[in-house]
């Protein structure tokens, strides 16, 4: 009983070991959100469910269990939420998102690589002050 | 094995601590949002770790799980945040600065002809 806790506690330690280096080591923020998504949620399920077993399926382990099914749900819809976040503000690509987004109003070119909501509607607003703009000069030239 | 156990949670800490690099130096806000939830995740692991250490993991398990609920959805509210604030962006200033940009071509049009 005891090694089996053993290989899965060090197993989940691999994985949760990997998911940090890749978080510090991997170029660009997709990559990074994918490391954390996938990785880190089975080494935390992996850690938990070999303290499960080391405390012999006794005290507590009902309630580590509903924690397993809690992290397994909710850290991937977390990560999911802030990369779903990133791709509506800079679009698909890495290179959108190599300058720093810390202030939303200061980097309009970041609205031209972006989603295709945002293309349809910087789009709508061309299409709207193309047709107010002429008639607002003939008012004034007139 | 309860060494065995310390030493696990030493380890994770010390994967939080590496982790913590990208927090600091973490180049857009979504590269730190998702540093805090690995480090987050790391610390509840370590907190199931350390209980099993000192074998109070009856006690340890409800906090575990309060924190789990804080921790987890915290980075769902902020993203939704953000896109929120990235709408209102949209609808405010940045729009305005766009349309004044497109509406420069006609004037220099009809001053033209």
């Amino acid at each position: 009983m005891n090694a089996i806790a053993v290989v899965l506690i060090t197993a989940g330690l691999v994985f949760m070991t990997i998911s940090a280096l890749g978080l510090v080591r991997f170029p660009d923020f997709f990559s990074r959100a994918h490391v954390v998504a996938k990785s880190e949620t089975f080494g935390i399920i992996l850690v938990i469910v070999g303290v499960v077993v080391q405390n012999r399926f006794e005290g507590g382990s009902m309630r580590l269990g509903l924690l397993v099914v809690f992290a397994a749900i909710a850290n991937p819809t977390a990560i999911h939420a802030l990369a779903r976040a990133a791709y509506n503000d800079h679009g698909p690509t890495p290179e959108s998102l190599d300058f720093p987004l810390d202030d939303p109003s200061d980097d309009e070119p970041g609205l031209q690589p972006g989603s295709p909501e945002e293309r349809h509607r910087s789009h709508d607003d061309q299409g709207s002050t193309d047709d107010q703009g002429p008639t607002g000069d003939r008012e004034a030239t007139t | 094995m309860s060494s065995f156990l310390l030493g696990a949670a030493l380890v994770i800490g010390a994967t939080l601590t590496v982790a913590l690099h990208r927090v600091w130096a973490g180049p857009t806000i979504y590269d730190r949002l998702v540093a805090v939830s690995l480090v987050t995740a790391n610390t509840l692991v370590m907190l199931v770790l350390v209980a099993s250490y000192y074998e109070r993991i009856d006690m340890v398990v409800d906090i575990a799980l309060g924190y789990a609920l804080l921790t987890f959805t915290l980075p769902i509210a902020i993203a939704k945040h953000l896109e929120s604030r990235r709408a209102d962006a949209t609808r405010g200033p940045v729009r305005d600065a766009l349309s004044g940009a497109t509406s420069d071509p006609p004037d220099d049009e009809g001053g033209g002809s």
